[in-house]
């Protein structure tokens, strides 16, 4: 009989929780489809990749911990639910062992309800997932059967991991509970006090207060050596817990002293209703907050990381660079060996030279020193200045498609990023400087992209553009075959290159220390090396892959923080349709109280975000702020607005799949 | 002439129930809750409707209070047959005419008593000042002063009730409909309710409709109908009898209406 009640509350639970079971099978689906990331051949033959791994299994153990300790958190609070039937179960001599047995039943029936559907949407995940990762990462995407034996063992015995968490705290809890408890459950919820006092108020005040200064704190970094982030990480869970404790008290204060705010346009029923809700799940809901806060840092963190990325590869206009150290070179052999492998749309070789004199690469480090940046932080190379050929800077502009510019083949002139522009054009406004006699150019400053951004282009932030016979007193610090081709190189082929042509692959991380003091470069060994737009992206795949692994995270934590309030909001639907019948019988207009409940929904859902925001917030523009700091050597590579651009991504894509969880409940509200 | 009929003749008609009927379920199991039900109450009077549970007590207040159609039959609500109210006018209608008192008191749990009562005053958007001195007034009167800052959890039942009943007159409606008002309620708390709804009645010529089982809360009433399977079965007034002479008659009725006795 027991087995049969089981599976009849294991339905019935299914549809009265719908939203949360959707959530579990969705949870199921996203462990899949990652974990097929982790056993994927075309995944695995990529050495940068060999971190992605690792990165999705702490992903996952971090989400089953947490996803464990809510699904836990859910079935308690839907357990807590069902007490007067619990109750009712011990009234007819069923013993608590008996029962803990029927909800360890329920548990693992709703478990399978969820797994198996989960795991067919996994199995489509996993493709959309390796169609999005896989150009990524420079391989080719093929549709194929999507079944990854290994993957499924392994979400198994996630989701298994998790259901036991959840199980075992709530077994402990119906082993132990007694017939009182059980049945005199819902009185003990009417004795929730819902007034408020000025302690709460300022207790609310000073949370606000907190939230500020936490945010100031990791915005401003004022005073450094890593104290600010965790001053401003206290400050800021202080907030979250002071927010979420006093903001009902704080409401039910305003509510208590402003008769003619409560009273008019409906106001009543709504904020009271509201301020009761939220004062029985303030816990949850700082729970709540604090997981969407995860989930909105990690999408931003993983926005600002993609954004990066993709400038840093942008800002490197050839799809192939390829680098000879120290003196010049005839590159026409190697440029055979592309044009064989992917047609060409153009390519030159030039020098880029330089000589003893710094002063312009001091100016650059000092404006970019002022601006928190580093600069030039270690490569000898880019210690003195650097110059380019006239005639070379023309070919260069033309294939690039740049504005054709006449240059006075008796005047030097500056291209340089557009962060040093001003720097550049004031101190030649000031100085009246010259090159082997021929004067520098303070008018005329070209400043359009021409891979300056990074080490090993056209000069590192500027390069000074002479006339041919300037560079005679100079050394070359490197030739450079550059080539544009008709479309992007896959992975295998810049592997076919390197190996056709014997080229090193040009690193920026690894570097060899010339002499002491002497900075480094990245030239490590005898040889050519391989650079290039795509060639970048390869080499910096470790970036695509934690922004993945950060996208993983938090589109789990959004939707189980999503599913849980939407539940939450929908198990007290009795309570608001006895609400709203009485207001109908009152004589309020139908759409007057489909408003009001439309207005308690809203602020519920609502709530948790606001925290949310600031505090996610502010460490997306600590992180991505640091990451692009660490990439960069020149401030506005990304553009003026990168940052709050990033944050309005994040929004975006948190508000939308928030939305359709909000639409799930509303749906679910007026059934 | 009996001074209660000698007080009707100078009251007018304020509800006209004439020939309801009201049937439930499918076309092959109807059930007739309501059989050719009429009758009058007049303006400032109060009465009883008593019956046996599934007699149609509940469905009669349903129909009368709107929330339930009636299958045939008018019912007449100062002269407006409130069973064509088009549904766009239904909750102003509420709102104007009609105050609910139920058995299980109907408070909103989130608000304080105060509030409870000052509702339908918010709902029909009345200015703040007015409010709070309708409803002190009201609480004066039903002595709720002290408890006006409490949640209905921090009062006993019997303040609940009385708070249900100040939410349902405060707005003055035409007609106070009463459902088994004491029903959840201890004898003392139901006592005390019941003198305040008499002595509401008596003071503001209000016009209570109250359903009840109760043989003793139906003796607060100036008049009784009887149900009995969906119909009229009996009608007695109370005239100028004590109320404990009125609470005997009421129980032989309902010896006779369970079938102890002739009728």
């Amino acid at each position: 009989m027991l087995k049969q009640l089981s599976l009849r509350n294991a339905r019935r639970q299914a549809r009265e929780y719908a939203l949360y079971f959707i959530t579990l099978a969705c949870t199921v689906s996203f462990l899949y489809a990652f974990n097929t990331l982790l056993f994927s051949d075309r995944v695995k033959s990529l050495p940068e990749m060999q971190v992605l791994p690792y990165m999705i299994v702490a992903a996952s153990a971090l989400i089953v911990l947490i996803t464990g300790r809510i699904i836990g958190y859910m079935a308690g609070y839907m357990l807590k639910r069902r007490s007067r039937e619990f109750g009712v179960y011990m009234l007819c001599g069923i013993p608590n062992r008996d029962i803990a047995r029927l909800l360890s039943r329920e548990t693992v029936l709703m478990g399978v309800l969820a797994f198996l559907p989960g795991m067919v949407l996994g199995m489509v995940l996993s493709q959309l997932l390796e169609a999005a990762v896989l150009p990524m990462l420079g391989i080719r995407y093929r549709l194929r059967f999507p079944f990854s034996l290994p993957a499924a063992w392994l979400t198994l015995a996630y989701f298994f991991l998790m259901l036991l968490c959840s199980l075992a705290k709530n077994r402990r809890w119906i082993r132990r509970v007694t017939l009182r408890d059980l049945l005199l459950s819902e009185r003990q919820n009417e004795t929730v006090l819902l007034s408020g006092n000025a302690l709460t108020a300022a207790l609310f005040l000073l949370s606000l207060c907190m939230g500020g200064v936490g945010f100031w704190f990791l915005i401003a970094l004022p005073i450094g050596a890593g104290f600010d982030l965790l001053v401003g990480t206290v400050c800021l869970v202080l907030f979250l817990f002071g927010f979420f404790g006093s903001i009902p008290g704080f409401l039910a204060r305003v509510l208590e002293d402003r008769d003619a705010w409560k009273y008019r346009r409906h106001r009543l029923t709504v904020f009271r209703g509201f301020a009761a809700r939220i004062r029985s799940a303030s816990a949850a809901l700082g729970l709540l907050s604090a997981l969407f806060t995860l989930a909105l840092a990690f999408y931003g963190i993983g926005l600002g990381i993609s954004s990066v990325t993709d400038r840093l590869v942008d800002m490197n206009l050839w799809d192939v660079q390829i680098l000879h150290p120290e003196g010049l070179r005839d590159f026409f052999s190697y440029e055979e060996v592309i044009a064989r492998i992917v047609p060409l749309k153009g390519s030159y070789s030039y020098a880029v030279y330089t000589d003893a004199e710094t002063v312009f690469s001091k100016l650059r480090e000092k404006t970019a020193a002022e601006a928190g940046y580093s600069g030039n932080p270690m490569y000898r190379e880019f210690f003195q200045d650097t110059y380019m050929k006239q005639s070379d800077y023309r070919k260069l502009r033309e294939l690039l498609g740049l504005e054709e510019v006449s240059l006075d083949p008796a005047v030097c002139y500056v291209h340089c990023l557009p962060a040093l522009a001003g720097a550049f054009r004031d101190f030649l406004g000031r100085e009246e400087r010259s090159y082997a006699g021929y004067p520098v150019s303070g008018q005329e400053l070209f400043s359009e992209d021409f891979s300056q951004s990074d080490i090993y282009g056209n000069g590192l932030g500027y390069i000074l553009v002479v006339p041919d016979g300037a560079v005679a007193q100079c050394s070359v610090l490197y030739s450079m075959c550059a080539v544009l081709t008709e479309s992007p190189l896959s992975h295998e082929a810049l592997d076919e290159i390197a190996e056709t042509c014997g080229l090193i692959r040009l690193r920026r991380s690894t570097v060899r220390s010339v002499s002491p003091g002497s900075g480094c470069t990245a030239f490590v060994a005898e040889g050519d090396y391989l650079s290039g737009k795509w060639a970048d992206r390869d080499s910096a795949s470790y970036l695509p892959a934690m922004s993945i692994c950060l996208f993983y995270l938090a589109l789990v934590l959004e939707i189980t923080g999503a599913a849980i309030l939407a539940t939450q909001l929908l198990s007290d639907r009795a309570a608001r349709r006895r609400q709203n019948d009485l207001l109908r019988r009152l004589g309020m207009e139908e759409r007057q109280v489909a408003r009001t409940g439309r207005w308690q929904m809203g602020l519920f859902f609502l709530l948790p975000l606001p925290p949310a925001i600031l505090v996610s917030s502010a460490y997306v523009i600590l992180c991505a702020g640091r990451l692009e700091r660490g990439l960069f050597y020149f401030p506005g590579i990304c553009g003026p607005l990168w940052l709050p651009r990033v944050l309005g991504r994040t929004l975006l894509v948190f508000g939308l799949l928030f939305f359709i969880y909000y639409a799930a409940a509303r749906i679910g509200e007026e059934k | 002439m009996d001074g209660y009929h000698r007080n009707n003749q100078r009251r007018a008609c304020l509800l006209e129930v004439d020939s309801v009927e009201k049937y439930y379920g499918s076309p092959q199991a109807v059930t007739k809750a309501l059989d050719q039900i009429g009758f009058r109450v007049q303006a400032g009077e109060y009465i009883a409707v008593m019956g046996a549970s599934g007699s149609g007590k509940t469905t009669l207040l349903n129909c009368i209070s709107t929330i339930d159609t009636v299958s045939s039959g008018r019912i007449l609500l100062d002269g407006r047959d409130i069973t064509a109210i088009p549904a766009a006018d239904i909750a102003a209608f509420r709102r104007e005419a009609l105050g609910f008192v139920f058995q299980e008191f109907n408070l909103l749990d989130t608000l304080t008593l105060e509030e409870n009562i000052a509702l339908p005053l918010t709902v029909r958007e009345m200015p703040t000042t007015e409010i709070r001195e309708k409803v002190h007034v009201m609480a004066h009167r039903l002595g709720l002063w002290d408890a006006l800052g409490k949640f209905p959890c921090q009062v006993s039942g019997g303040q609940k009730q009385r708070c249900a009943f100040a939410r349902a007159v405060i707005g003055e409606p035409k007609l106070i409909l009463a459902d088994e008002p004491t029903g959840a309620l201890d004898s003392a708390s139901a006592r005390v309710l019941l003198e305040i709804m008499h002595r509401f009645h008596e003071e503001s010529h209000a016009t209570i409709l109250m359903v009840t089982h109760d043989a003793f809360s139906a003796s607060f009433a100036e008049r009784i109908l009887f149900l009995k399977d969906g119909r009229i079965f009996n009608e007695i007034l109370k005239g100028e009898k004590e109320r404990d002479v009125f609470y005997q008659e009421i129980l032989d009725v309902l010896c006779v209406l369970g079938g102890d006795r002739p009728c």
